[in-house]
């Protein structure tokens, strides 16, 4: 089985924004949402229109990749079909459902948003992410009770194996009525004997508990 | 006509979300799709949304549309004629 390793990890929750476990931002605990995603938008000082018509998930997840990426380095040397993308999460699409369906029962105002009701999937963000670094890989995007290591990790490695991919951005995004937490890995096969962040059911487990409050 | 011009303007940025826009920058004769703002068919369902919304204009036809949304200006003219009628 081939070796794999964690080359870049971002995590991204209520209290801050993290990326290779050195803190890249703190919010203002006082900021709702959609304040914070914006002001972890502002800090990386790049000009993307469109972050501002995305929902909070889709924020999110572009936002953690785009940590990640540094500045489009990380997919260099690697064709886009060759980069794979793998999320989960608990809620799926559930915050803009909600959002969506109230829209939907107002009554005096019948005028439901086409420009939310793209966004009432979950693997949406996937798509967001593929276009801003041009991934063209396999994508898929789990529903989970709760964060399954095991399966991301075997699912990944799968990957690998069948070699559908060359590296893979993998993890864990949800948005959920005001609350944010993301955990992204980056993946590569590694020849290193014993490399710092190997990719493991363990180790993605504890990113995934350092994104904790 | 230059006060519906700058309303509009200000509706557009506030509907589509375009955060980054000063509305006093956007070109009333500049074509809203393809280049100037950018926009893309979402935004399109988004301007029918905005004309039903806050000027009860119901666009009928895809032809229409192309019409009316091929400018600020073009939208405005639209809106004058139909509130005279």
């Amino acid at each position: 089985m081939k070796k794999l390793k964690i080359r870049n990890w971002s995590t991204i929750n209520d209290r801050e924004v993290v990326l290779n476990g050195e803190r890249k931002l703190i919010f203002k605990p006082e900021d709702h949402a959609d304040q914070k995603l914006e002001a972890a938008y502002r800090a990386l000082g790049v000009a993307y229109p469109k972050f501002f018509k995305m929902d909070a998930q889709s924020k999110l997840g572009w936002l953690s990749a785009e940590y990640l990426a540094e500045k489009g380095k990380l997919f260099e040397g690697t064709e886009q079909k060759e980069v794979a993308l793998v999320l989960s999460n608990r809620k799926s699409s559930l915050d803009t459902d909600e959002h969506y369906q109230q829209s939907l029962t107002n009554e005096e105002e019948f005028l439901p948003s086409p420009a939310v009701f793209v966004y009432t999937l979950a693997n949406i963000v996937a798509g967001e992410i593929c276009i801003r670094h041009g991934i063209k890989g396999e994508n898929n995007f789990l529903i989970s009770e709760a964060f399954d290591a095991i399966s991301l990790v075997n699912y990944v490695h799968i990957l690998f194996e069948e070699e559908l991919c060359q590296k893979c951005l993998v993890g864990w995004v949800e948005a959920y009525r005001g609350t944010l937490r993301s955990v992204f890995a980056f993946i590569e096969s590694t020849t290193d004997e014993e490399p710092t962040m190997l990719f493991s059911i363990d180790y993605l487990k504890q990113l995934y508990q350092t994104s904790e409050l | 006509m230059s006060e519906l011009i700058a309303k509009l303007k200000q509706q557009i940025v506030d509907q589509l979300n375009l955060a980054d826009v000063d509305p006093a920058t956007i070109d009333e004769n500049a074509p809203l799709f393809g280049e100037g703002l950018g926009l893309d068919s979402i935004d399109a369902l988004e301007l029918i949304l905005l004309m039903q919304k806050n000027y009860n204009i119901k666009i009928a036809t895809a032809e229409d549309g192309q019409k009316i949304f091929s400018s600020v200006r073009a939208m405005a003219d639209f809106i004058e004629a139909y509130q005279k009628a």
